[in-house]
């Protein structure tokens, strides 16, 4: 339920923001636009109202919004299910058994199990949520049942409709309008003005008022009402307006969606007008006008009274339009249609970034950390999921490892992801150990240091004592040998740390990789959940990796073993180059075996 | 003064019953169906409502009328409008026209802007 909610309120900003654009578009262009083509606008606020999910392209202009809320999205729906998880590691039961049902298929999604336990906690953030949830569906109900009801009474006044009595006019407007199906037009003495209605077969009702008089005026009025009437039925009105005010009762609490579904009912009429003047002859035009006037006045005595006077009204836009609308020539209604069409792929479509990532259930990404102020990362390290395993892969990168440039020759990894941005090293990576790298992640140590103390430290066994200074570096260790709790700022020394090692780099990854490890064993003792690491994250590290998959991949390592969350750590096999001892070769011979366990 | 007022779609019903009577209902259905677009249970509403108010009679399926075409006037719909839309069409209508109606100045304004339009194109 949580998820529904959020992703309403998603789809509900989106379309908001679509929406905004494209009031922007409308009034900037003025009269320059036909309506029909911003008739068209609309729909793509309309599929961004009711469809949740859409193509990704790089033409599309939701940028950050469509990414920030994305990450949002996925940070209050992964929230459930973390507390979850710690409650029960708190209370003492068994994290393996709670945590076994939701595994695997909660790296995409935050289960539905997560919520329900969530509702069993009752903090009080649930409860203003569940008063927000009850509010939100009473509004839809409302809006529903008012308009359902008054729908119905409808039909029971209009059951005694009766039958248009001309015939050929209906041909006539009908053959203009090219109507590939026959309609039904009635008429009716309890309405004033002439609508559509019906959804599987749309009628015309007409008010009987203007069909008695037989004079050419009258005719006239007639049949440019349906002419007017019959291009809604042509283009699906009867249908597309109800979805409209469907998707607006779902999105009843964004007020930018009722002035977007008023600007559309307006644009919907006003592009009929013009549609229905498409076909009149530019004499005919101005008294189509004049029907439009006199229909808003000589239906007045009777709508004085009526309770619809909350509308503003549109007869005055109409009728101005219509008067100054020349059918558009070809080259605006290209350009027109040009400007659609870049709206549509441009509002529609998704940023790519959230397209890449998780093929299959898989998600191999690589992780660099830099020193503060140094574009050269000391630690790439590659996390690997997948769905079918247990456990997520972890694998080391020595930063030494030789790497062949096209310009340079061969070089350090190091080096080379100093130089090249993010995406050329997993590229490169991706071709050297044979294993396809989908994203990235890269920060510096001062997130790693912030990462360590809001875990509150972590416990870890210093296997010597450590001294080294490098002002040039800003670097200054001091750590005593023995167990204890480093926080951030020693975790950092501890990590950094190789200038005593017989085997410098190798020695250091060795330190690294049991640090990691003992930090991810504390994890069912800290209070970091995986929104709060990524927030953390968040903050400096540069990524392409779509933040739902982020939070997922990071709350599953957080996973207690034997749940999916056990950590392997495979080993990358290099041998020493005998010239310099300080370049490592990939051991070809064994290097499969990395490549096999992605 | 008439002695029987009726909206118009009663009249028009009327009217088919004036013309053909004595008539079968089922026939009536066929012939309402045709002219008035009517749906049986429409029709047979109509026929008990009337049939209750004096003005028809239907005996063994046939219908007669008591009530002369001179007797009847046509009752406006003003009222009904107010009464059975409570002022309100659901918001999913593609509605010819909404909101208020124009004022006279309005109104004026307007025309005056068509005229000019019109004569624009005369010069």
């Amino acid at each position: 339920m949580a998820d529904l909610v959020l992703t309403v309120l998603n789809m509900s900003i989106t379309a908001g923001f679509a929406a905004l654009i494209i009031i922007f578009i409308r009034g900037s262009l003025g009269r320059l636009l036909p309506r029909t083509f911003s008739h068209a606008l609309w729909l793509i606020v309309l599929y961004r109202m009711i469809f949740p999910y859409s193509f990704s392209s790089i033409f599309s202009v939701l940028g950050n919004l469509k990414a920030n809320l994305d990450r949002y999205t996925a940070v209050l729906q992964e929230i459930p299910q973390n507390k979850a998880l710690n409650l029960e590691v708190f209370s003492g039961h068994s994290a393996q058994e709670l945590a076994a049902s939701p595994t695997n298929e909660n790296l995409l999604e935050a289960g539905g199990m997560g919520a329900i336990q969530n509702s069993a906690a009752s903090a009080p953030s649930d409860n203003l949520f569940l008063v927000l949830m009850v509010l939100w569906t009473v509004g839809i109900l409302v809006l529903l049942t008012y308009n359902g009801i008054s729908y119905r009474r409808l039909c029971g006044s209009l059951a005694t409709a009766t039958l248009f009595e001309r015939p050929e006019l209906t041909k006539e407007c009908s053959a203009l309008v090219r109507l590939t199906r026959p309609v039904s037009v009635y008429e009716s003495d309890k309405v004033v003005s002439p609508f559509v209605y019906g959804l599987i077969s749309p009628k015309v009702i007409l008010p009987s008022g203007i069909c008695r008089d037989n004079d050419a005026e009258s005719r006239d009025r007639l049949k440019h009402i349906l002419l007017h009437e019959f291009y809604h039925i042509k283009r699906r009105d009867y249908l597309v307006k109800p979805l409209a005010f469907l998707g607006l009762s779902i999105h009843w609490f964004n007020p930018v969606l009722w002035i977007a579904f008023r600007l559309f009912d307006r644009d919907m009429e006003m592009s009929c007008d013009e549609g229905a003047v498409h076909v009149l002859n530019a004499e005919e035009k101005d008294n189509y006008a004049v029907t439009l006037l006199n229909m808003a006045s000589a239906a007045s005595g009777i709508r004085k009274r009526s309770a619809l006077a909350f509308h503003a009204n549109d007869v005055k836009e109409r009728v101005k339009h219509i008067v100054k609308y020349k059918n558009p020539r070809r080259s605006a209604a290209v350009l027109s249609a040009v400007l659609v069409i870049l709206c549509a792929v441009g509002l529609l479509s998704n940023p790519t970034s959230l397209a890449t990532g998780l093929k299959d259930g898989k998600i191999n990404v690589l992780v660099m950390c830099n020193a503060e102020g140094s574009q050269f990362p000391d630690t790439i390290l590659l996390l690997g999921y997948d769905a079918d395993r247990d456990g997520i892969n972890v694998t080391f990168v020595p930063r030494d490892l030789t790497v062949e440039q096209e310009l340079n020759g061969a070089g350090r990894l190091s080096g080379y992801a100093g130089n090249n941005p993010p995406e050329a090293v997993v590229e490169k990576l991706s071709e050297i150990l044979g294993v396809e790298i989908h994203n990235y992640v890269s920060f510096d140590t001062g997130v790693f240091r912030d990462l360590v103390d809001a875990a509150g430290g972590v416990e870890f066994d210093v296997p010597a004592r450590m001294v080294y200074d490098d002002p040039n570096q800003n670097l200054h260790i001091d750590l005593q040998a023995g167990r204890q709790v480093l926080d951030g700022k020693k975790a950092e020394m501890l990590v950094r740390f190789r200038k005593g090692y017989t085997e410098g780099d190798l020695a250091r990854i060795r330190v690294q990789q049991e640090f990691l490890e003992a930090a991810l064993n504390q994890k069912g003792e800290l209070n970091l959940s995986a929104d709060n690491v990524y927030r953390l994250l968040s903050e400096d590290m540069k990524t392409d990796l779509d933040m739902k998959k982020a939070i997922a991949l990071i709350s599953q390592l957080q996973k207690p073993k034997g749940a999916g969350g056990s950590v392997n750590f495979v080993e990358i096999p290099v041998v020493v180059d005998n010239d310099y001892p300080w370049t490592l070769h990939l051991d070809q011979e064994k290097a499969g075996a990395v490549s096999d366990s992605f | 003064m008439y002695g029987f007022k009726l909206f118009e779609a009663e009249y028009k019903f009327m009217e088919i019953i004036w013309e053909h009577a004595p008539v079968n209902s089922t026939r009536l259905a066929q012939l309402c169906a045709e002219i008035l677009g009517w749906k049986k249970s429409t029709t047979y509403t109509v026929l008990r409502k009337l049939c209750e108010r004096g003005l028809l009679k239907n005996e063994n399926a046939m219908v007669t009328y008591l009530v002369e075409k001179e007797e009847i006037g046509i009752q406006e719909s003003k009222e009904l409008l107010d009464k059975s839309f409570g002022g309100s069409l659901p918001m999913f209508l593609t509605t010819f026209l909404k909101g208020k109606p124009l004022s006279e100045q309005e109104a004026a304004e307007l025309k005056k802007i068509i005229d000019d339009n019109r004569n624009g194109k005369g010069e």
